[in-house]
């Protein structure tokens, strides 16, 4: 048997050291969920409050604009096939600076994460459970989370390709019933007025997008296959795009504007109109809710993953489990001192703007002095 | 040399030409008297020197083996000291002493009797009763004994498991061996129909506790000489014989080895049901999911072989063990490849569903009842809230205590003799299922709902509707500390424990919806017709990935 047979056997055997790595659509879905998370019921009302009618145009520059960001991130990730971008920063930028980029993507994340799980407990609060305190809703899905993220990556992805094949067309399901109640003539003026206002939303949409960043963290996991990689990421962020804008499309055709200012959970508002009379069909919300919940979990559990996995390799630690451990706590106190409506608002806009410099002013740089590096060292000494 | 022999061992005539003939027969008479003789003395200088070769038992032997026959008789008898179902058969045969040890109700007399003591002691035909034995044990085994099995033996501990296994241990004055003349016979359970997994159109035949019983099942389900059968032993005192069952150019790479590998650890004194070997071999062993495939079908076992895996039979026990084993592949039934496609991918949905069922379904009635009546529409919200005001407990009480008699019902009915069977299904069914409503403790909906559950975990592998109901009381705990959101958690709890588990390096939620597994789903949650299904499972890794157009398929 020659080498070329063994080895197309080996890959061939499902075995578990082949399933810690992931092909590059899995990756894609691993970003989708990952994207998705809690953002997809709080962030629609965020984009349309601004950009009214013209969200939608928003959220396809958004779209545009992010997956361009992703890209740049695979470009640069590329150039270091077997590192993840806390080896390469502090080579590219200095050991101080370096780290200091390491940390600027830790501290997002952070933001991120606490934000979700605010916005989480909050809304399942606010639906299901009343009288429930948000500290045990966030603890309840604390509780799994932690004990997801101390799993290994193999465990994450099946997982997640679980919840979007299952929840996915479930939650989908649920959601495209509310056409019922779609008004066109609430969408009109369709085309936008105000481009500068447009665009300006688009970049305000990040929260939609966020957690793309973790692409620099997940490159070496996916076997080398470049140009699928490249249309994965766009797939990935093509079929955000797409649910985005129907959320945006059906959400403003249904309650209008001006109806969506006072509702806090436009989305879930939405759903709740639905009825069929004499039917089954009625109070929606609930199960959309439900659906909801394996979603945000999936988002939360990778960045949490994410983030012990990163403090794990910054500080040479074989296992990420206990940093899962010590992250938690830090997390849950965070979320659960973001108690107002006010105060999640402004951390959001500060973790926007850390990722927006992050996305658009880091990454170009890095890459520029990547590909300075590799020019000025000789060929055959390799990229790093 | 040749011809000096023929200068030795020329005409008597020529040596002695004056002898009569007389004279000549005498001689010969004298040559063949010190032939007999010499021989006799060899034969004592044998046994003499064999005497002197009897060195002391080594430390993991309870005795060495003599040449004497006397010698070994209190050692054997001290072995089998109190066993009153050992029986000793003394007899003189061809010349020599000799000894017939076995085990009363596990020997066929029959067999050993035609076999060994006619041949040895001469039957009315036989006519050379006085020839003495040979000497040399492998011209015994050849030319005398017309047992198809029988082994030489030297060690004193192969002599008494042989004995132990049901055949019989054959001892001549003179050597210093054993001999084990296969004479298995034993009583044992017929081929039955399996009694965990029966079925509607496919085999009916399933195994019992006979290990070679249960592989002729398999050999006879597929003539391919790459089928290999592995036996081992297993357990310090019980010797259990474990087969393992694989295909030699299909297994996956490094499987064999590493059960092998894990078997070997194994350290035990006794194995009496093949669920000690699975705890042994498993990774995970708190999970309450089955990490090996447990099934009683021989179908079963073959499919899985020639899929790349391996069929580990425990002697003693009906239960064979599959590695490696995933979610889906207990979740299938051999019935599913006996009805067409379409209805068998209707079936394996509703079974699927109905898994789903038998964990949540009295989760989801707390969590609604008590938190969210809301979600249902209102006239069912209504009628729900009448049932329920008759009775004095909150939904959590009510759902437990339903659940602790229907989990004593079921235990009931397995240990129950099955005669009667049918008379405790009656008063646990209909009497206690009825007076429990009239008498205010529970309401209709909950006994629906708490009867839907049962059937439901009935309706797949029994160790897995076991794993499912052992996952019931959280899911009840949790709905009713947190409602739905509470059966969402635990639900994703237990996807994310299902997804860390490993059976054999493969993840024991397999290739459900693995996208890098994608040939697979055509086999999974549904099945696709067979001609679609060319490849073997991707997920087991088999070294021959094509089933049909290839020819090593």
């Amino acid at each position: 048997m020659d080498r070329k047979t063994i080895c197309a056997k080996v890959i061939r055997m499902a075995n578990l050291e082949q399933k810690a790595k992931m092909s590059p659509l899995q990756l894609s879905i691993v970003l989708v969920t990952l994207c998705f998370g809690v953002s997809m019921i709080t962030s629609t009302s965020e984009i349309i409050a601004p950009a009214k009618q013209s969200a939608w145009v928003s959220i396809i520059w958004g779209g545009v604009i992010f997956c361009g960001a992703a890209l740049l991130m695979v470009k640069l990730g590329n150039l270091f096939p077997n590192d993840t971008f806390v080896e390469y920063m502090p080579k590219l930028w200095g050991q101080f600076f370096g780290t200091l980029i390491v940390w600027w993507l830790n501290v997002i994340m952070v933001l991120m994460f606490s934000i979700a799980l605010a916005n989480f407990s909050r809304t399942i609060t606010f639906f299901l459970f009343d009288r429930t305190p948000t500290e045990v809703i966030a603890l309840g899905l604390m509780s799994v989370c932690i004990y997801g993220a101390l799993q290994d990556f193999g465990t994450i992805l099946r997982m997640m390709q679980i919840v979007f094949f299952i929840i996915g067309p479930s939650i989908n399901t649920v959601w495209l019933s509310s056409l019922i109640n779609f008004q066109p003539e609430n969408l009109s003026p369709l085309w936008p007025e105000d481009w500068g206002n447009t665009i300006t939303v688009s970049f305000q949409a990040w929260p939609a997008f966020g957690g793309y960043e973790y692409i620099l963290l997940l490159l070496p996991l996916v076997h080398p296959k470049k140009k699928s990689l490249t249309f994965s990421i766009s797939a990935a962020f093509g079929f955000i795009i797409i649910n985005y804008t129907s959320f945006v499309l059906i959400t403003i055709a249904v309650l209008s504007p001006q109806g969506i200012q006072s509702s806090p959970y436009p989305i879930l508002e939405v759903i709740r109109g639905v009825q069929i009379p004499g039917t089954f069909v009625e109070r929606l919300e609930g199960y959309f809710m439900l659906f909801w919940i394996p979603i945000a979990l999936s988002s939360h559990l990778i960045v949490l993953w994410g983030l012990a996995q990163t403090r794990m390799r910054q500080n040479q630690y074989m296992d990420h489990r206990p940093l899962v451990l010590i992250l938690a706590p830090l997390l849950y106190t965070l979320s659960i001192l973001l108690d107002s409506l006010e105060a999640i608002n402004a951390l959001n806009k500060l973790d926007t703007w850390l990722a927006l410099i992050f996305s658009f002013m880091i990454i170009p740089i890095s890459l520029i002095l990547a590909w300075r590096k590799k020019r000025s060292v000789p060929q055959n000494s390799g990229a790093t | 040399m040749k011809k000096n022999n023929a200068k030795n061992f020329c005409k008597l005539s020529k040596v002695q030409p004056t002898a009569t003939h007389s004279a000549a027969k005498q001689q010969l008479t004298k040559l063949t008297e010190l032939i007999a003789q010499s021989s006799h003395v060899g034969k004592e200088i044998e046994q003499v020197v064999a005497s002197f070769r009897q060195v002391a038992a080594p430390d993991n032997e309870p005795f060495a083996l003599s040449s004497v026959l006397s010698e070994n008789i209190p050692l054997i008898r001290t072995a089998f000291e109190d066993c009153d179902d050992v029986k000793f058969r003394f007899f003189t045969g061809k010349g020599r002493e000799a000894l017939l040890v076995y085990l009363d109700g596990m020997t066929d007399i029959t067999l050993l009797e035609k076999n060994v003591l006619e041949i040895l002691m001469g039957s009315k035909n036989t006519a050379n009763t006085q020839q003495s034995i040979p000497i040399d044990p492998s011209s015994l085994e050849k030319d005398l004994i017309t047992s198809a099995s029988m082994t030489t033996m030297t060690n004193a501990s192969e002599t008494l498991d042989a004995v132990l296994t049901g055949n019989a241990l054959l001892i001549i004055d003179g050597i210093n061996k054993g001999f084990s003349i296969g004479s298995k016979s034993h009583v044992k359970r017929a081929i039955e129909e399996a009694k965990t997994e029966a079925v509607a159109q496919g085999a009916h035949d399933g195994f019992n506790e006979t290990l070679s019983d249960n592989i002729v099942l398999i050999r006879r389900r597929a003539r391919d000489t790459n089928m290999k059968i592995r036996i081992l032993q297993l357990g310090e005192r019980s010797k259990t014989s474990i087969a393992l069952v694989y295909i030699a150019n299909l297994v996956k790479p490094g499987l064999l080895e590493e059960i092998e590998r894990r078997i070997e650890l194994i350290s035990t004194d006794i194995i009496i049901v093949s669920q000690t070997v699975q705890e042994f071999l498993c990774e995970h062993p708190w999970t309450p999911f089955p990490l090996l495939q447990r099934t009683e079908r021989p179908d079963v076992v073959t499919a899985a072989i020639y899929e790349g895996r391996v069929g580990i039979l425990v002697d003693t026990t009906p239960m064979a063990l599959i590695a490696p084993c995933t979610y889906n592949s207990t979740m299938q039934s051999i019935d599913d490849y006996s009805a067409a496609p379409v209805t068998a991918s209707f079936i394996r949905l509703l079974r699927h569903f109905a898994a789903f069922i038998s964990i949540f379904m009295p989760g989801i009635y707390i969590a609604v009842v008590s938190y969210h009546p809301g979600m249902l529409p209102t006239s069912l919200a209504i009628s729900i809230a009448e049932l329920r005001a008759r009775t004095p407990f909150p939904a959590f009480l009510e759902v437990l205590l339903m659940l602790v008699v229907l989990e004593i019902f079921q235990e009931a009915i397995i240990r129950t003799p099955s005669k009667i069977v049918t008379a405790a299904s009656v008063v646990g069914g209909f009497v206690i299922g009825t007076t429990i409503v009239q008498a205010g403790i529970s309401n209709p909906l909950l006994v629906v709902v708490m009867a839907v559950t049962a059937i439901t975990s009935f309706s797949m592998n029994y160790s897995l509707g076991l794993a499912f109901r052992t996952l019931r009381l959280p899911i009840i705990l949790l709905s009713s500390i947190l409602g739905l959101y509470g059966v969402m958690l635990g639900a994703l709890a237990i996807l994310i424990h299902m997804c860390s588990l490993m059976s054999f390096g493969e993840s024991y939620i397999g290739g459900l919806f693995d996208i890098t597994l994608l040939e697979d789903w055509k086999d999974a949650l549904v099945r696709l017709p067979i001609k679609f299904s060319k490849a073997r499972p991707k997920q087991y890794g088999s070294q021959d990935h094509m089933r049909q157009g290839d020819k090593n398929g």
